[in-house]
């Protein structure tokens, strides 16, 4: 591969063409620049008051869609300003509407700083308190006469399925065979985010203790849990559901991450299979009527975003505020990305925003933060997760922005503090947070919470880390819905099917022992598909390294309507 | 002794219309008895090999670097599912769409890879793979909606067998689809092994051997670089096409740079410069995964028991005379089976929680699967195809034939038959 140096007829052309070549290695070198720096983050500028005309974003939208063209600019401003000026603005389903969100942050700040929400109850009353919601739950369905008739499924708040449309060799107690009850769950467990595998390793976890001590329902069925690898890639998890369908057929599947979620969604309600508590922020999985299988758990991302819009405009009155946001560039990021940015255009206090999107796997975000430093932001915030965010104080501090900002805020599952508010050191002092409501486990401040204690004294004697936060969303977060929904189930009439466990979900209401009090944990049918809509607002301490919470908690509860999610609109 | 063949003789063509013969078996005893999830597989694993044979005939066949064919896929599934959601497109208009996009921007990138050579090329064409999943996502022209921007499109026709095939279930498409997609695979393979052996197919191995004596023969280089890369852009369109096809729902995450990988090391475990080698590199890289994932999901004591089983094999094939390098493998290999079957049936036998198995909670699935791809490396360093061309040729052989000289041409050889027998013991 050298220099082949052709001499015609006597003519020197060496030199000509040496420079050539180092012209062409310099040009493919910048090329290779720019297009890995296009790979690294891109840099979109939106001025809320002018730049309408941006490229539509299959954000969740009202009836008025995003204008492609300047002449529909005009009218949709109209539009909006007519819409809010009637007080109650169109809402967005999958999330509460602004003017909700907007006097929910201010009651909230107008409260007095609750004490925490440690709970010191003994875990055997607690266990009682639990006994006794699922008995009354129980008690309400069937009364209420909830169950399979004919070929219709009723269930609470006008839901129904009508079970015609299952295929024909649907067993309504599939996956449920000599004693134990079969469980699939796809996750990434490999590449750039398998660290999302670990919640599935602290749900099998609780599921053993559970095992261990008399299992599900009257029968003392056994927990045999599936964890598939997918890799976050969605044709692999459409070949894990497939196999775990036709050669397992367990009683539900569990998936992780929204475009793995939407690819089997389709399959799963068509063959009638439960797809409970999507371990994703997604706001498209309450959507009771059209995929009457599918839910979500934790809070949605739109919601979330919705809460640092409101924020803003309730501690900014005099308006001008510069935001910058450091997004991730996948479905999780982009996600915060288009419902703050819809925010934000519909704002007169936000003035600009600044999103620049890093890619997952990135080791460093020295450049993205940077770029969004020199922007001047009144407000950063971190649309991120994982070890991104620890960068994302480091880079924050050393590229100044912690001195020129007023406000930093971290994204809610960025929210544990051994993993992600400790390394940084000092730097993560007075960062704010949404942070869905969940006690972490590793907040020092919950350490005589009986449950968190508990729950902490359970991961370790199954050999796994405490510090790692992510055992801990398994085992509490979604692991004890699960079994409480299973509980519930086993009590029905006709014993633990699918039907009755679809029932028994979207009639769940108890009080979550891993949330703080206050916030509701409870769906009921057709008129709240979203378990948990509520959160604290809290600012780390690292004095204290623990969050602490200002103001009461934020509960909108029952406020999101559901989301009939189409592909490129929205809900 | 190796069975010898005449090139062209009767014999020959009997024997590869065998060989074609039982890979349609193969196909078909397939298409039968494996189950559908399988075949959901098989599906993907035969986009796979079609992208892979693209990036064979631009690496192998033609020495370009060119580490991009996961963005030519994706370029192919997000053609596809845009043109079947967003503008009605019926499933096969979309096969000559994906490839006519995937071959333009293969020509686009051509241009420049003509001065851009070795690690520079590579270089660029790998920016480009992991640029694109970005690139798919960026709020120009209305791009996020084409491509489902963060969180996937799914395609809402699904490619289901037509009224009029009754042995098929609606329900049940995959094995449809592998119909389909197996005559398009081997139409693709069939068409490129065909290219290669052509003139076409002769200059662009002159370009990988030797550039300026092809030049010096009347090739023109840059045609025939640009129209390669363009070619295997649009194989690899094609092979996106397949994979939308069978999926049904094209998302950005998929096509990232970690494909890229797969492709490469499917390239080289099947065999660099084969074209048959595309298709076991495919098999390998998607059925290989899944069964490490499935079975051989070992802990971290297991494996290191294998890597000792390894050690050990080598040290024993060691001690075997050089001059005989198949005893030395089977050895090799019969020590390291041994070794593996005795130390892991101990640790199953012995039952302590996660010494033996993991049961799915562990990773380390992905790290047995990569020590199988490097021992595959090791071992067959002209990948599988390679490996077992020599392995056969000691079973059946094929002698080319002397071509017919021309009328008055010199006969400077005086010895036919010691030529005949020379070339006989080069060719293998």
């Amino acid at each position: 591969m050298g220099r082949e140096n052709i001499s015609h007829s006597g003519i020197n052309v060496e030199g000509t063409i040496l420079k050539k070549l180092t012209l062409m290695r310099l040009l493919a070198i910048v090329f290779t620049f720019a297009l890995v720096a296009t790979a690294c983050g891109s840099d979109s500028v939106s001025d809320t008051v002018s730049d309408v005309g941006d490229a539509a974003q299959d954000a969740v939208s009202d009836d008025d869609d995003d204008a492609m063209d300047d002449e529909a600019m005009d009218d949709e401003a109209m539009d909006d300003e007519a819409m809010d000026d009637e007080g109650d603005g169109e809402t967005a389903g999958g999330s509460v509407d602004e003017d909700t969100a907007n006097d929910a942050v201010a009651d909230a700040a107008d409260e007095e700083v609750t004490d925490g929400g440690v709970v010191t109850t003994s875990i055997e009353d607690l266990e009682a308190e639990w006994a006794e919601a699922r008995a009354a739950i129980v008690a309400d369905i069937k009364a209420a006469g909830y169950g399979v008739d004919g070929d219709t499924l009723t269930g609470p708040g006008g839901w129904s399925i009508d079970l015609s449309a299952c295929p024909s060799d649907w067993s309504d107690t599939a996956g449920i065979s000599d004693g134990t009850i079969k469980i699939g769950h796809t996750t990434a467990q490999s590449g750039a985010l398998a660290s999302y595998g670990n919640i599935g390793v602290g749900m099998g976890a609780y599921f053993d203790y559970v095992n261990e001590n008399g299992g599900v329902g009257p029968d003392g069925l056994q927990i045999d849990l599936q964890i598939k690898d997918d890799a976050y890639v969605a044709t692999q998890t459409q070949e894990l559901v497939a196999e775990l369908l036709q050669s397992e057929d367990p009683f539900y599947i569990q998936t992780l991450g929204s475009p793995n979620t939407f690819a089997v969604q389709g399959t799963l309600n068509d063959n009638c299979v439960p797809q409970p508590m999507s371990m994703t922020g997604h706001q498209a999985w309450g959507d009771p009527d059209n995929n009457p299988w599918t839910t979500g758990l934790q809070l949605s991302y739109a919601t979330e975003s919705l809460l640092w819009g409101s924020w803003i405009e309730a501690n900014y009155p005099d308006g001008g505020v510069n935001v910058a946001a450091l997004v991730m560039d996948n479905d999780f990021g982009l996600a915060y990305e288009q419902a703050f940015d819809r925010f934000a255009e519909e704002s007169d206090i936000i003035e600009s925003v600044a999103f620049v999107r890093h890619d997952p796997a990135a080791a460093t975000l020295t450049n993205e933060v940077t770029t969004l430093a020199s922007s001047g932001p009144d407000v950063f915030i971190a649309m991120t997760a994982g070890n991104p965010c620890v960068l994302a104080i480091e880079e924050a501090a050393r590229s100044g922005i912690t001195d020129i900002a007023t406000a930093l805020f971290m994204p809610s599952v960025c929210k544990a503090v051994s993993a992600y508010m400790a390394p940084p050191g000092e730097a993560s002092d007075n960062w704010l947070i949404f942070g869905g409501g969940w006690k972490d486990s590793t907040d020092p401040q919950y350490a005589d919470d009986t449950y968190i204690a508990w729950m902490n004294d359970r991961i370790d004697d199954a050999g796994l880390d405490t510090s790692v936060s992510l055992y801990a969303s398994g085992y509490g977060q979604f692991g004890w819905p699960a079994v409480q929904a299973l509980q519930i189930a086993a009590e029905l009439d006709g014993g633990l099917s699918r039907t009755n466990y679809m029932i028994a979900l979207r009639a769940l209401r108890m009080d979550h022992p891993a949330l703080l009090e206050g916030i509701e944990f409870g769906q009921d049918g057709s008129n709240d598909s979203y378990l948990v809509e509520g959160s604290d607002l809290s600012r780390f301490s690292f004095a204290d390294q623990s969050w602490i919470i200002e103001g009461g908690v934020i509960d909108l509860d029952g406020e999101s309507p559901n989301c009939a999610w189409v592909a490129g609109e929205g809900c | 002794m190796p069975y010898v063949l005449e090139q062209g003789s009767a014999e020959h063509r009997t024997y590869r219309m065998a060989g074609f013969g039982l890979l349609i078996l193969a196909m078909v005893l397939c298409g039968i008895f494996l189950p559908e999830f399988q075949l959901f597989r098989m599906n993907r694993a035969m986009a796979t090999a079609v992208a892979i044979l693209g990036l064979n005939l631009v690496v192998g066949f033609s020495g370009l670097f060119a580490l991009c064919q996961s963005a030519f896929i994706a370029l192919g599934a997000f053609a596809c599912g845009s043109l079947i959601v967003d503008e009605g497109w019926d499933y096969w208009m979309t096969i000559p769409a994906g490839m006519l996009l995937a071959f333009l921007v293969g020509l686009l990138l051509g241009i420049p890879a003509l001065k851009i050579k070795g690690l520079y090329l590579a270089m660029s064409t790998v920016a480009f793979a992991t640029a694109f999943p970005s690139l798919s996502k960026l709020e120009f022209f209305g791009i996020p909606e084409r491509t489902g921007g963060a969180n996937g499109k799914e395609i809402t026709e699904k490619l289901i067998p037509p009224d009029w095939m009754p042995i098929f279930n609606e329900d049940a498409p995959d094995r449809y689809q592998f119909l389909l997609l197996s005559i398009l695979a081997l139409f693709a393979f069939w068409a490129v092994g065909n290219l290669v052996k052509s003139r076409p197919g002769r200059a662009i191995i002159a370009i990988r051997d030797n550039e300026i004596g092809a030049a010096v023969s009347g090739v023109d280089l840059r045609r025939f670089k640009v129209l390669n890369f363009g070619l295997s852009a649009a194989i690899g369109g094609l092979g996106g096409v397949m994979w939308a096809m069978n999926s049904g729902f094209v998302a950005e995450q998929d096509f990232t740079f970690v494909l890229m990988v797969d492709l490469l090391v499917g390239l080289v475990v099947g065999g660099v410069a084969t074209v048959s080698g595309a298709a076991i590199g495919a098999l390998v890289v998607v059925f290989g995964r899944w069964l490490c994932q499935t079975y051989f999901d070992f802990s971290l004591a297991s494996m290191i028991w294998l890597v000792v089983a390894v050690a050990l094999a080598m040290y024993v094939s060691r001690q075997q005379p050089a001059t005989e390098p198949l005893k030395k493998f089977m050895v090799g290999a019969g020590v390291f089976v041994a070794a593996a079957v005795a130390g892991l049936a101990l640790f199953a036998a012995v039952d302590i929680p996660g010494l033996y198995q993991l049961n799915g909670d562990g990773p380390l699935s992905q790290a047995i699967f990569g020590f199988v791809l490097i021992g595959f490396v090791f071992f067959a360093p002209q990948g599988i195809v390679g490996s077992w061309r020599k392995l056969w040729s000691r079973v059946v052989q094929v002698r080319p034939t002397i071509p017919d000289l021309p009328e008055g041409a010199e006969v400077l050889v005086k010895d036919m038959d010691a030529l005949q027998t020379s070339i006989q013991s080069t060719s293998t």
